[in-house]
């Protein structure tokens, strides 16, 4: 689903006119009709997250819809070129649900993070 | 094929379908107790059409304050577009941008078969959509359009400034006297020849042509000599 629909779904849903969200934000209320009229790309991410806050919608979900990759993950994928080469590889192949699940069992059993490891020495 | 209907439409039906929408807002969403009538959100909520703001070109030297449009590939849905350049007008005139938009959802409720949208054959982009129930220059069609526009304009009227609230608010003030009108139009966010003109079709009032606010008098009745005792 675009971006845009989702939003205006997810507005609707909530009963907020377009000028109630969009002075809850802090935008432009023309800015926000064609946002959700698909004339205008999404906004940046910080606006995004602001208006699932104040829809009390998934962050995550209207973020991905937006094609955009969250600040977190865009840190690690700068930091770790084997992250982009591991995404390349699964964006090229069909993988099943069961084998995207052992991936992430593994990833977790494999989590150590800076303490553990000083600990563990 | 066509999405258009171009039929004659009384002013009971239109008066019906105007407060049929409010009655759906009313239900689903937030009863309307007072003025002003939430267009927007009546558009937006009860009707479910997406309203844009966007920039219109104006059309054959003429300014265009809204339009409606069937956009999209391969099931269109339609929107209301209003002209964004025209916010300083809207702002300084209050009215009417409510106006532009009950005469737009005039349209889309009386004259667009929503249910044959996908008839339509339109251009694989969402960017590109259709004009709807746009005046046309041609002798026929022009005589559909000028009909289909006063329509759209009764629409509005009646949406804007439904029978009960208009007559409850007519009530508690003199309406021959024209600065009630003027704190009239501004409790309905209509312009006041709106106002007037809605009086006069229900038979509130009378405007002589020295612009004079009288009581309604029905002229045919006060010169006809009845032929029967």
């Amino acid at each position: 689903m675009e971006f845009g629909r989702r939003l205006r779904d997810l507005r609707k849903q909530k009963n907020i006119s377009q000028r109630d969200l969009a002075a809850q934000v802090g935008i432009d209320f023309t800015y926000l009709s064609k946002i959700e009229g698909g004339r205008l790309a999404p906004p940046s991410e910080d606006v995004i997250r602001h208006i699932a806050q104040v829809l009390k919608a998934d962050e995550d979900e209207l973020i991905n819809l937006a094609g955009k990759v969250p600040k977190d993950l865009k840190a690690v994928l700068e930091e770790n070129p084997q992250a982009v080469e591991l995404l390349r590889v699964l964006s090229e192949r069909k993988l099943p649900d069961e084998t995207y699940r052992q991936m992430l069992n593994l990833a977790r059993k494999s989590d150590t993070t800076p303490t553990d490891e000083q600990n563990k020495n | 094929m066509t999405i258009q209907i171009d039929r004659y439409i009384s002013d009971n039906e239109i008066e019906a379908q105007a407060a049929r929408i409010l009655q759906q807002y009313g239900r689903h969403y937030k009863p309307i107790v007072a003025p002003p009538v939430p267009i927007e959100e009546i558009i937006d909520f009860a009707v479910d059409i997406p309203i844009v703001r966007d920039s219109i070109s104006d059309v054959q030297g003429v300014q265009v304050l809204a339009k409606l449009v069937a956009r999209g590939h391969p099931h269109p849905s339609i929107e209301i577009i209003v002209n964004e350049d025209k916010q300083l007008f809207f702002d300084q005139y209050m009215g009417t941008e409510q106006y532009s938009l009950a005469h737009e959802l005039g349209h889309a409720v009386l004259h667009i078969d929503r249910g044959s949208l996908d008839t339509l054959l339109l251009p694989n982009t969402r960017e590109q959509g259709i004009v709807l129930c746009r005046m046309s220059t041609e002798a026929e069609h022009d005589r559909n359009a000028k009909r289909r526009e006063l329509q759209a304009e009764r629409f509005a009227a009646c949406i804007l400034m439904p029978q009960d609230l208009l007559r409850a608010a007519c009530a508690h003030v003199d309406i021959y006297r024209w600065p009630n009108l003027y704190s009239l139009k501004d409790q309905f966010h209509v312009t006041i020849s709106a106002l007037t003109n809605r009086l006069k079709e229900l038979h509130l009032v009378t405007v002589t042509p020295d612009r004079k606010l009288m009581p309604y008098q029905d002229q045919l009745a006060a010169h006809s000599h009845s032929l029967w005792e």
